[in-house]
């Protein structure tokens, strides 16, 4: 073989160029490094009524942040972990987020039980989290931010329309656990503000399915309306015994979880006919976010007959994070923080979610409907309505 | 006045629905030995046969008197033909092989039917007590299972497979040399059983729903009653249920229903600390 001058110059380019390969390739890579996010759901056991279709909001998120380009010019890449209603594999599906995964935040839990689980470990890794969930409230955490509403949100439109459309006599029946107990205090607290009174509370365990002792004591204390915070499967055999018992608009009934799995499609017209409910989001909004959200949503799962009460709240909680992202330039979690402490805003199906600096909760739209005719009424509905309410212990942004 | 009517019939109410839960348990546990852990499972699979054929637009009663029977029957004949049948008199191996069947059962139902089922109201209206409105569907449970327990009582103590039933279970082998088809008489009885907790899952259907775990809400008290009932299937099964579900309602309705069911698990503890072979193993010997 002859070498020459010709030969040794080119061989010495390419091997300049194979040397140099990984660090160019390394810089190429990184911009288009995908951002994890951790997805903590039940997608299976009972609660998958509720888990489904708050994945496939997230998803829905998720491509639509992707196809407007992705976060900070990354794509969104979701790692979705099914947590098969069992609380220990929160614990674990945490862990490896936060830890293997290394995801930029946790989006997810369901029942306050499993978000309790979640937070102190995501607290200790350091890793963001979003909790988009309906909750009894009071919770005070830098590293969580709250995107459902809480009993001032929706209790406080809520009790107030029970006391006036049916008496002051109201009767709670609770899941026996944080939400169900929290949430029985927040509405006695509130009853008593507006001139009503609480004259039964109940709380059963989560499998209970035998009412009739409580419909008997109910109607014994010649309850006004009914205060059901129970979360299904138990709520369906109350409102199921409810009717069967003929007390359907006899007594008023509303229910805190209730249309949160598609109940009112669910569940037999006579038996859901007139239940009340508050809440942030409802199919039935009558905006053209909202029509366009649902025909969205429609597109991509067409198999879906309602998308619930509860979806869009994580919808709302990933674009809320996403903007949180592109106002800090970074997605690093302290610099998320405080640009999500500006006080950021985002216009949701349910109308504008804004984060409250204070309390790492969000000011929402609040929504008060009736069941008529196997369909959410919309009754009333307030604007930008505050996560607290003359309660200024929880102050994040202080000091 | 009205309260104290309405009590009672809450009283007879958790009697019946004890009963009627226990009934098929009553069968295949208190009288062929084989503790089915899938008693729960059976239930469930009423529930659901019950609810997808009125959805598929079966009549409320043909759906729960024939289709909810036959289906979980034919479940349970396939379970002993198949699995329970290989394990007569082998306790141990009977729990482990029915607790599995009761562990696919749920696996099976939470994959093809989910947590989603539709509903199913229950219907025949209301009652009014004076001041205090009850579900006529509470009066049908009563009624049914004052009827499964009269059927049952008959077909075990009048008919001619009664006979050969009790026969085969007293001393298989005798009954055998005495020209009776023990097979078919195990097969038969264990669809018996299957058949009651099916028409009983279906009966609770509409006012408790059904999901597939469903069955573990019902397994643990149906085995109280039974096991407290002591050897004698029917009497003791429905002497059982009288006096757990009097004291699970009457501390009901003084306290709460947490009450209620640990005094309901108290007193069965209580009742086997000083009969420890059950009501029937003291009292009432020699009958059904």
């Amino acid at each position: 073989m002859v070498v020459n001058r010709r030969t040794i110059l080119k061989n010495a380019i390419g091997a300049t160029t194979l040397l140099s390969a990984p660090f160019l390739m390394k810089t190429a890579a990184l911009g288009s490094d995908p951002i994890r996010v951790g997805v903590l759901l039940d997608l299976s056991g009972p609660l998958e009524v509720l888990g489904r279709p708050k994945v496939n909001c997230v998803q829905l998120a998720a491509e639509t942040l992707n196809a407007a380009g992705g976060v900070l010019g990354r794509e969104v890449e979701l790692k979705i972990y099914d947590t098969q209603s069992d609380n220990q594999l929160y614990a674990q599906y945490a862990q490896q987020s936060a830890l293997r995964d290394r995801v930029a935040v946790v989006h997810g839990g369901i029942t306050s039980a499993a978000r309790e689980i979640v937070r102190p470990i995501l607290g200790r890794a350091q890793t963001l989290y979003f909790y988009n969930m309906i909750y009894e409230g009071g919770l005070c955490d830098r590293n969580t931010f709250v995107t459902g509403p809480t009993p001032p949100q929706l209790l406080a439109k809520l009790i107030p329309y029970m006391i006036e459309k049916f008496g002051p006599k109201i009767y709670t029946v609770a899941a026996d656990y944080n939400f169900g107990h929290d949430s029985a205090a927040s509405a006695a607290s509130i009853a008593a503000q507006h001139g009503g009174e609480i004259v039964g509370e109940e709380f059963f365990p989560l499998d209970a399915n035998d009412f009739s002792a409580t419909i008997g004591r109910i109607q014994q204390a010649k309850a006004d309306s009914v205060f059901n915070i129970f979360i299904s499967p138990p709520q369906e055999a109350f409102y199921g015994q409810w009717a069967a018992a003929g007390l359907s608009g006899k007594i008023g009934l509303a229910g805190h979880a209730f249309g949160d799995s598609g109940e009112v499609r669910r569940l037999p017209a006579d038996v859901v006919e007139g239940i009340t409910v508050a809440k942030n989001y409802l199919d039935e909004i009558d905006t053209p976010a909202n029509a366009a959200f649902r025909a969205r949503y429609k597109e991509r799962f067409p198999d879906e007959a309602v998308i619930g009460t509860l979806g869009p709240t994580d919808y709302q909680g990933m674009m809320l994070w996403a903007a949180g992202v592109e106002k800090a330039g970074d997605t690093a979690r302290e610099k998320v923080v405080e640009a999500l402490e500006t006080g950021i805003s985002i216009d949701g199906p349910s109308g504008a979610v804004t984060v409250d600096p204070a309390t790492h909760h969000c000011i929402l739209d609040v929504y008060l409907a009736e069941v008529q005719d196997g369909r959410f009424a919309i009754q009333e509905h307030w604007a930008a309505q505050r996560p607290v309410e003359n309660d200024d212990s929880c102050n994040l942004t202080a000091g | 006045m009205d309260i104290i009517a309405l009590s009672g019939i809450n009283i007879v109410y958790a009697v019946a629905s004890l009963f009627l839960l226990a009934a098929g348990l009553s069968i295949i546990f208190g009288m062929m030995g084989v503790i089915n852990l899938a008693h729960g499972e059976f239930l469930m699979l009423g529930g659901f046969a019950f609810v997808l054929s009125v959805n598929a637009g079966i009549d409320f009663w043909i759906s729960m008197f024939v289709v909810a029977p036959l289906v979980v029957m034919f479940i349970g004949m396939v379970m002993e033909r198949l699995i329970v049948r290989h394990l007569y008199g082998r306790t141990v191996e009977t729990i482990l092989a029915t607790w599995g069947v009761s562990l696919f059962l749920i696996g099976v139902t939470s994959v093809t039917l989910g947590y989603q089922q539709l509903g199913v109201s229950a219907p025949l209206g209301s009652v009014e007590i004076g001041d205090y409105r009850v579900g006529g569907y509470t009066f049908f449970i009563i009624g049914l299972a004052v009827a499964v327990l009269a059927f049952l009582y008959a077909i075990l103590r009048w008919s001619s497979f009664g006979l050969k039933a009790r026969g085969t279970m007293q001393n298989a082998s005798t009954a055998a040399t005495l020209g009776v088809n023990v097979g078919y008489v195990y097969s038969a009885t264990f669809g018996l059983g299957a058949a009651i907790s099916g028409l009983a899952g279906a009966a609770f259907a509409p006012i408790a729903g059904v999901t597939p775990v469903s069955g573990l809400t019902y397994i643990g008290k149906a085995f109280i009653t039974v096991i407290a009932g002591g050897p004698l299937p029917l009497i003791g099964t429905s002497t059982a249920s009288l006096l757990l579900g009097f004291i699970n309602s009457a501390v009901t309705a003084i306290s709460t229903p947490v009450l209620g069911e640990i005094a309901l698990l108290a007193a069965a503890i209580l009742l086997l600390r000083l009969l420890p072979a059950g009501i029937t193993g003291r009292f009432f010997r020699g009958g059904l």
